[in-house]
């Protein structure tokens, strides 16, 4: 991997470098929780399509997508951002960098202060970041991005958030998003909380930021199916480390990896004539994984002698496709480092 | 798999009604402040013994004020403002406060959403299993102290959780082995229904799948029914017999799970199924327009209209509907409330294009 | 993608403040709120009673025919202090209602008057301490690190410490002899009367400050004070307004404590003062109980209207509670 020592001419918009994030520690905790282990990916400013970050809870994608945005610094590892550490920002690059990576949150009125009209949540970041000359214009800026995403002012602006739909809410976050044409998006779990029949239109307005404006949108979620839907490349988390990744298709049709397997396994079809098998390879364990090895070897079926003494590498299977698994050493076409580099681009 | 029509026949030889659960008209009303909601509003349906129906709807449609009416565990402001419910021939609505807590648990048990909270943090899980046996057994037919220790360990195992599990506190759990703790609650008297309440709405796939496969197994070999409350049609798809749609307080839809996938008649059903993203294809993902309407007002005449794609002449399903469409009348609509009909053997439909109201 | 109209209840806002709008969307749903909270309504509704009772009684509770001359506030400060004319009496029939003390005062009159003495030490003593202790529970809050620790181990250490005990050490030294006025009382009871506030108050502060809408403000470049003042004070008001409250209560509890020993302000007739007055000329051993009736009948509805009024208010600021419709 090439050293970042261009600053603006950077290839990629964010860049993480060996990124870990440990919690607990120190003096009077003794248990420590590796949250995202050694992760490295490029998010590239030109087509950086969207990619989709999955995994159960503990999982450790909500704590890399806080990283991303920088609400939380890494342990370990450097988070650039157009070439910079966002570590050490000097006030205008990170009054550049909070207006270029936005956040759209999991849960659409928790993000609404109960005390405002919605108005309140558009208009902040326009006075904030200077994006309008005047009242009117700031006004006009709001109703067009609303509009961009199928809403109506009328529908909207003026109300208090409890007089909104989830999904009207969700849609306003994304709106917003908009508003400061940001060069990425971190959304994390945007649909979760939100009515199935409406899911389709929020993660279509999502799909509309990347699309037509070239919004780099990284898609948090735990459920395979949306990830696949709307994603181009995907990541598959368990345990902190990143145990899959690649184009999504790759990933979910044909997945290498025994935890990814076992996830599209269970993914509840809608067709009653494909149904769940009954057997269940892997059982739920208390909790207690493995402290050196590869993290799923408690639970996974192939389990062999090295699984436990060493964390496998990320082994490249394909052009498109890398798993962390012992069971790819033979076949695979030699270790990926950053994540990025098995990525298909979205062109 | 099973077919939900097949099994019951078999059990009725032992005198026992086909029917384990009759609902009929039932009406479910909230007084707020903006006025009455009519959350649950004329629903009906049966259930036959050992039969898994789904019940699906929109949050605000009414399927867990209705599933929670059923237990009478409806909260105020909630009433129950009309209809009936039979329990294998009980009318629960009649029982007097004592006689449906006891009826809770032994007849009719729910496994509810996030078992996480509906433990006592601060009871071993032995001790709650044994409390629901003791507060529902009469203290004559009680067992002595060895066996009810034996029935919390088959309990346990019946749950594919460990005996050792019985000494532990909800703390010490996984978000999965709590809610196997509630299925061994539930199922600690064989009740002959199980009701739940989007029991894996917070965990993950994998232990989804865990927990309904074992949900299952359990009601199989109970021969219990059981209504699985939910959104999540692929979930439905996997577990249901029979499945009832909702919407804003009615049920609109109610059939055998693969005649509702296979042919859906609503056409709020037929959104909702032709929405369904899948990993096969991609790009088979839409939503369905417009909002829910709002139960304090809502919409005059079919509450769907305004979001009906025949009503609202959709292209992509005009052609679908074009043979019946010829008998139905807009005026009807958006004026009479349709009735939920039987169009065929347990094919029930509210929609005014499978034929006039009375 | 589009949305088509969809019936609702909602009244279409043109998305301006006006007086008709902040009328229908603030005060009305908070008419409506009031009417399912009986404990706010009862608590404003006795200290309303006891509030226009006193009012009531500056307007037009006469006493010309003793003094001759103008009424108003200081008419009646002035009927107060008018040495005995007349032997200790309880006739409510006659001049006086509730009967005169032993110097001949008209006790309707001091409990007119010294019932808003006692509320004015209660209010800016709470005040005061309510004040300081938001100051230091935004500051303990926000900064954290070592700023918090101290203000945390300052907060905690006073809070078990008897406070009367050191009122009593600050009031017999900043004035002995000749008492205290009643602001200086309501000052030093406020010395005592944030600990409590900064402490419940910083707690708010640190389940707030993780709310979404807070990280949504951080994420739309809205400065620190921006986010203290814009997004968290409106949220948290109802919850000011409670331990306001209880600090009321709290600081006409330690007032009338120390004037009850003879610490008060021995020239303004307060509803402790009058108290102290009746221990000191040992009224009751006189037979004189309808002098220390009326004080502690006020303080006692002054109590529980503080304390219905907070336990309500406390109902507001529990979102839990709220949020039933």
């Amino acid at each position: 991997m090439t050293a970042l020592d261009s600053t603006d001419g950077a290839d990629n918009v964010l860049e993480l470098e060996n990124v870990s994030k440990v919690f607990g520690g120190g003096l009077l905790r003794r248990n420590i929780t590796v949250a995202v282990d050694d992760v490295s990916l490029g998010i590239p400013r030109e087509n950086p399509g969207i990619i989709a970050v999955a995994g159960e809870s503990g999982s450790g994608k909500t704590t890399l997508a806080r990283l991303m945005l920088g609400i939380i610094p890494p342990t370990e590892g450097v988070i650039y951002f157009n070439g910079h550490d966002i570590a050490s920002l000097n006030r205008s690059e990170k009054r550049e960098f909070r207006r270029e990576v936005q956040p759209i949150m999991q849960d659409p009125f928790e993000v609404y202060n109960p005390f405002y009209k919605v108005d309140h949540v558009m208009m902040a970041p326009v006075q904030n970041f200077g994006l309008a000359r005047s009242k009117s214009e700031a006004r006009d800026l709001v109703v067009e991005s609303l509009e961009t995403v199928g809403l109506r002012h009328q529908e909207t602006l003026g109300r208090f958030p409890h007089q909104l739909s989830g999904g009207q809410r969700q849609r306003i976050m994304v709106a917003r998003a908009l508003l400061l044409k940001p060069r990425i998006i971190v959304a994390d779990e945007p649909v979760s909380m939100v009515d199935a029949s409406l899911r389709a239109t929020i993660l279509g307005s999502i799909d509309l930021l990347n699309k037509e404006l070239g919004i780099a949108v990284i898609y948090i979620t735990h459920d395979l199916t949306t990830a696949f839907q709307i994603s181009d490349n995907i990541i598959v988390m368990y345990q902190g480390s990143v145990v899959e990744t690649g184009r999504v298709e790759d990933v979910i049709q044909a997945p290498q990896h025994p935890y990814t397997q076992l996830l599209v396994e269970s993914i509840p079809r809608p067709n009653p004539s494909e149904r769940w098998g009954r057997d269940m390879a892997s059982q739920e364990t208390g909790g207690a994984s493995n402290e050196v090895g590869c993290r799923f070897a408690p639970r996974c079926p192939y389990v062999m002698a090295e699984c436990t003494d060493e964390m496998p590498p990320l082994y490249r299977v394909g052009d498109t496709q890398a798993a962390l698994c012992y069971l790819h050493r033979d076949n695979a076409t030699g270790n990926v480092q950053s994540i990025s580099d098995v990525f298909k681009s979205s062109v | 798999m099973t077919t939900a029509e097949t099994a019951p026949a078999a059990v009725n030889v032992d005198n026992r009604a086909a029917n384990v659960l009759e609902v009929e008209n039932l009406k479910v009303y909230y007084d707020t402040d903006a006025g009455q909601v009519k959350a649950v509003d004329d629903v009906s349906f049966t259930l036959k013994r050992g039969e898994r129906m789904g019940l699906v709807g929109e949050s605000g449609s009414g399927k867990t004020t209705m599933a929670m009416a059923l237990m009478r565990l409806h909260k105020p402001p909630a009433i129950i403002a009309g209809g009936n419910v039979r329990l294998d021939g009980v009318s629960l609505l009649d029982l007097n406060d004592e006689q449906m807590r006891q009826t809770r648990l032994r007849d009719i048990a729910l496994v509810p959403q996030g078992a996480m909270n509906s433990l006592n943090p601060v009871y071993r899980v032995r001790d709650q299993i044994v409390d629901g046996i003791k507060h529902h057994t009469p203290r004559d037919e009680m067992l002595n102290k060895g066996a009810v220790s034996e029935r919390v360990v088959e309990l346990l195992n019946s749950v594919g959780l460990d005996a050792s599990v019985a000494d532990m506190y909800p703390h010490e759990l996984s978000g999965g082995m709590k809610q196997r703790v509630a299925l061994a609650i539930a199922t600690s008297l064989r009740p002959k229904m199980i009701l739940a309440d989007e029991p894996t709405s917070a965990l993950d796939v994998v232990v989804q799948r865990q927990i309904m496969l074992t949900l299952e197994q359990l009601q199989q070999e109970m021969e219990a029914s059981v209504l699985l409350v939910g959104h999540d049609m692929g979930l439905m798809a996997q577990f249901a017999d029979v499945l009832g749609v909702m919407y804003a307080g009615h049920l609109v839809e109610f059939a055998p799970i693969e005649d509702i996938f296979r042919n859906p008649k609503h056409p709020y059903t037929k959104k909702l199924i032709s929405s369904l993203p899948d990993i096969q294809v991609k790009g088979t993902f839409t939503g369905i327009e417009g909002l829910p309407p709002t139960l304090v007002i809502p919409p005059p005449g079919c509450r769907f209209h305004p979001r009906c794609p025949i009503y609202n002449n959709d292209e992509d399903f005009r052609d679908e509907f074009v043979d019946i469409r010829g008998s139905l009348n807009n005026d009807l609509c958006t004026t009479v409330d349709p009735h939920l009909n039987e169009i065929e053997p347990r094919r029930w439909v509210a929609c005014h294009m499978y034929g006039e109201d009375a | 993608m589009q949305t088509p109209t969809v019936v609702t209840e909602l009244p279409q806002s043109t998305g301006r403040y006006e007086a008709v709008g902040i009328y229908r969307e603030r005060i009305v749903p908070l008419l409506r709120y009031l009417r399912r909270n009986p404990l706010l309504i009862g608590g404003l509704g006795l200290l309303l009673g006891l509030f226009l009772c006193v009012v009531g009684g500056y307007l037009f509770y006469k006493q010309d025919d003793i003094l001759g001359q103008p009424q108003g506030v200081d008419g009646l400060t002035r009927a107060l202090s008018v040495p005995a004319r007349e032997r200790p009496s309880w006739n409510p029939f006659e001049d006086y209602p509730l009967g005169t003390d032993e110097q001949g005062r008209d006790i309707l009159a001091v409990m007119i008057v010294g019932t808003p003495l006692t509320l004015r030490i209660g209010l800016i003593a709470a005040a005061i301490g309510v004040g300081i202790g938001m100051i230091l529970a935004f500051l303990a809050a926000y900064m954290g690190g070592w700023i918090d620790a101290v203000i945390r181990v300052i907060v905690d250490s006073l809070i078990p410490i008897p406070g009367l005990l050191i009122l009593v050490l600050i009031a017999t030294s900043l004035n002995p002899g000749k008492g205290l006025s009643v602001d200086q009382m309501a000052f030093v009871i406020s010395i005592l009367a944030w600990p409590g506030p900064a402490r419940a108050i910083r707690s708010q502060v640190l389940v707030m400050r993780e709310r979404g809408y807070v990280e949504m403000a951080r994420m739309s470049g809205t400065s620190t004070i921006g986010i203290v003042f814009k997004e968290m004070m409106p949220n948290l008001s109802p919850y000011v307004l409670a331990s306001f409250v209880a600090s009321v209560a709290g600081a006409i509890l330690a007032s009338v404590g120390l004037e009850a020993l003879g610490l008060g302000p021995l020239d303004s007739p307060t509803l402790g003062m009058t108290i102290y007055w009746n221990i000191y000329t040992s009224s009751l051993l006189k037979g004189l109980w309808w002098w220390l009736i009326p004080p502690i009948v006020i303080i006692i509805i002054l109590f529980v209207g503080l304390f219905l009024m907070s336990a309500g208010l406390d109902e507001v600021a529990n979102p839990r509670l709220r949020r039933r419709v």
